[in-house]
């Protein structure tokens, strides 16, 4: 008798008692002192068994009421190949566990891979509302073993329903009503939600005073079923992902908490009301917890002192991007690189560019894997404002393949090659005890390393004359008027070794027509200067990271080069403390 | 005919008559063989695409190179096929895993086997008499979007992290530009209004389940 044979076998057995498991005991044992006595033990045996059948082919996530002798389970995966030999159902009261007198068929959906639909019939084929049942479906592996399992499936008629935020951020209007069952408009004819709320509505709600009031925006389209006695075929067809679904996009997003009371005219499928689950609520979205998450972010710091210079820091971010149409995903544009005070030499490039920028990514070849094309309109100006440059820019940036493998992604694709290795080792030997991995639990890899290189123009120029100030002092000198064409080429750089990066910015400016900048000399005297031909500029940023995380990290900054719009040299090296959360 | 003989242009630039017509009569196959499938060719009407008597074995193309263009298959597509010319060589399809059948005549008969689910009846009497086909549910046009924007040979679990597969698809840029694609994909497909940044940093749309479960 070979190993498997009995490995077999006993997973067969398990099987069988765990189908007995859940017959009452009480109801084949008339005596009950008997009954405790023999089921205990047979409870004590069973327990670890059932925990051990946790894994495997169907591992049922989800499941929906499709109608009164209808049930819809998901399984996690591809269910084509899922030979299920066996379904029963049990009620589940609150003392007992009593077999349904019904005999269930299993079909699959033409919509959807991963869901099994249950059909009933018989005596006692008609689900009930508010009702506990327990399906135990019993099928056959696929691997060389062939192993049968049996697998329970809790289910509940009550069908509460949850309404609860999106999940997508951006919208933050919008909120979802589910249920596991079904629902229907105003009968007992399963319906299930189009993709896009686009229906009017009004949603019943009660705010803190108890006054019923309600807030209009658009709902989800509900199909019907033509009948109200579907057959398996006609459900075959309807999307079980979208059953007991209603989408609620309100036109405003609510300043206050509202509680909904009813989401009129629907009712389930068993034709009550729905019962609204008194934990949901339409309630304005809380503030992104991080910087990082935050699409406007400004935090202002001003402090000063006894015999001390004023100093004010300013630490702003704006990351809004709009919706996507037609593939361009527009957002405002945003730098600043000032200061407060000025070094000998000057550390930084005293630009701020202010606009707004589209951008689109196309994937043209297996070579040149994704190519950004980022139209984008700038109001380049200085710390005074007294510079007024409107630009029209232009950048392509092309990512070839194999120059993107940062630290980053190499720790995925070797968190992405273990966690597959433990669903296969699971596939293999559902009984197996294995853990998959979490991505906290890789050790980061060594190195990494990102290039990519772009080509630009910036075309416009300084519409008006404008006066330039020194920074002290009273001298003051005109700014005239002069056009702007540059060509543009970078080339972007990004080294990752253990706790290091660099990452190093190379741009070079053409500029194709003469433009006009002021200087300002030490003595704080103002001149006209006239720029033309090649400007370039280098930014070096080092970063040793001190946790392994990244969120602490000192960095030393190089710039060495000329920026627009005033061109004056910078070279200078800028050391900090990094912190991100 | 003597060539005439120009700077920079080298044999290597030619190609003889013979091979110009098979490349254009031809196609390269890249794909896996099935299992304990050979089939007698003869049996069903059909002849070996090489003359040959020998079997041919059912088999998954997952993709092709055609007119000097490599191109990956929508869905694979299971056709019989004959003896493989050996590892996959071409079109970066992995050796280890992928085989290639080489200049199949484009106009070769062959057996197309299509694997789907279907009632009985629509099954059995066609179209006519069952319910109209209806579209593809959420969840799976989900899935075949994210397997097409991470280039995955297989259907993608719905507990997959959106930033894992990204990372795994040997990417050319950082997931930003992973999370603008997929917001791109999803819109078209769904007529929704995904930002970028609903995927990236991710949050609370962070796997293929999350996001069948935020289409509106």
């Amino acid at each position: 008798m070979s190993p498997q044979y009995l490995v077999r076998e006993a997973r067969k057995a398990s099987a069988i008692f765990t189908l007995e498991r859940n017959m009452p005991c009480a109801l084949r044992l008339p005596r009950f002192w008997l009954t405790i006595l023999l089921c205990v033990p047979l409870a004590a045996f069973l327990v670890p068994n059932l925990s051990a059948q946790g894994t495997g082919a169907c591992g049922a996530k989800d499941y929906k009421i499709m109608g009164p002798s209808s049930v819809a389970v998901r399984c996690p995966s591809d269910v084509s190949g899922l030979a299920v030999k066996e379904v029963r159902v049990y009620v589940l009261g609150d003392t007992r566990i009593t077999p349904l007198d019904a005999t269930v068929t299993v079909s699959r959906f033409t919509t959807t891979k991963e869901w099994l639909l249950l059909t009933l019939a018989g005596p006692e084929a008609t689900l009930k509302p508010k009702q506990k049942y327990r399906v135990l479906l019993t099928y056959t592996g696929t691997d060389a073993a062939g192993y049968t399992k049996t697998e329970p499936v809790d289910i509940d008629s009550t069908g509460t329903v949850a309404i609860t935020p999106s999940a997508i951020k951006s919208q933050p209007q919008e909120y979802r009503a589910t249920s596991h069952v079904g629902f229907s408009l105003g009968g007992k004819r399963l319906t299930s939600a189009r993709t896009g709320p686009d229906q009017p509505c009004q949603i019943r709600l009660q705010d803190d005073t108890k006054k019923r009031l309600s807030v209009s925006g658009r709902c989800s389209h509900l199909d019907s079923l033509s009948t109200d006695n579907p057959t398996p075929a006609d459900l075959a067809n309807v999307d079980p992902d979208r059953v007991g679904l209603y989408v609620i996009e309100l036109d405003d997003v609510p300043r206050a908490t509202l509680i909904p009371s009813g989401l009129s005219p629907l009712q389930d499928i068993f034709g009550n009301a729905l019962q609204i689950d008194p934990k949901s609520r339409l309630s304005p979205q809380k503030a992104p917890a991080t910087k990082d998450a935050s699409q406007y972010y400004i935090n202002f710091n001003y402090a000063a002192g006894v015999g001390t210079v004023p100093a004010w820091v300013l630490d702003a971010k704006i990351a809004s991007q709009s919706g996507i149409y037609h593939g361009f995903a527009f957002g405002p544009l945003a730098t600043a690189n000032v200061g407060n005070n000025k070094l000998k030499g000057q550390t930084y490039t005293d630009t701020i560019d202010l606009g707004g920028t589209a951008q689109r990514i196309f994937q043209p070849s297996a070579t040149l894997e994704e190519l950004l094309f980022t139209p984008g309109a700038t109001y380049e100006t200085d710390k005074a404002f007294d510079r007024h440059n409107l630009l029209g820019t232009m950048d392509l940036r092309y990512n070839f393949a194999g120059l993107y493998h940062t630290q980053s992604i190499g720790t995925l694709q070797k968190y992405y090659s273990a966690a597959q290795a433990a669903r296969k080792k699971k596939q293999e030997d559902p009984s197996a005890r294995v853990i998959e991995p979490q991505v906290d639990d890789i050790q980061p890899v060594l190195f990494g390393y990102a290039l990519d290189f772009h080509t630009g123009l910036e075309t416009g120029g300084a519409p008006v004359d404008s006066t330039v100030t020194a920074s002290s002092g009273k001298a003051t000198q005109t700014l005239p008027t002069y056009s702007i064409v540059r060509v543009v080429p970078q080339i972007h750089n990004l080294l990752e070794i253990w706790k290091f990066s660099l990452d190093t910015s190379m741009t070079g400016r053409y500029l194709v027509t003469t433009e006009n900048t002021v200087v300002e000399t030490p003595s704080h005297a103002l001149f006209l200067k006239r720029v033309q031909g090649w400007r370039g500029i280098l930014a070096l940023t080092g970063t040793y990271n001190l946790d392994p995380q990244g969120h602490f990290g000192v960095t030393i900054g190089f710039k060495d080069g000329f920026a627009p719009p005033t061109y004056q040299r910078v070279n200078a090296v800028q050391a900090g403390l990094l912190l991100k959360y | 005919m003597a060539r005439k003989s120009k700077a920079g242009i080298t044999e290597k630039h030619f190609i003889d008559h013979a091979e110009a017509i098979v490349a254009q009569t031809t196609l390269t196959a890249y794909g896996k063989i099935i299992r304990n499938t050979e089939a007698d060719p003869a049996a069903a009407g059909i002849v070996h695409p090489r003359g040959l008597n020998e079997s041919l074995q059912a088999s998954l193309v997952f993709g092709v190179a055609i007119g000097g263009r490599c191109e990956t298959l929508p869905a694979p597509v299971q056709v019989w096929m004959p003896s493989p010319d050996g590892p996959a060589d071409g079109c970066e399809w992995d050796p280890s895993e992928y085989v290639v059948w080489k200049d199949l005549p484009r106009d070769w008969i062959t057996m197309h086997l299509q694997a789907r689910t279907r009632t009985l009846a629509t099954a059995l009497f066609g179209d006519s008499l069952g319910q109209p086909l209806v579209a593809m549910g959420v969840r799976d046009k989900v899935i075949v979007i994210v397997r097409a924007w991470a280039k995955m040979s297989s259907d993608p679990s719905g507990s997959d992290q959106l930033q894992v597969l990204w990372a795994n698809s040997n990417p050319a840029g950082s997931f930003a530009d992973g999370a603008q694609l997929l917001a791109q994909k999803v819109n078209d497909t769904f007529n929704s209004h995904f930002h970028a940044s609903d995927f990236n940093p991710p949050d609370k749309i962070k796997t293929v389940d999350d996001l069948v479960d935020a289409i509106p």
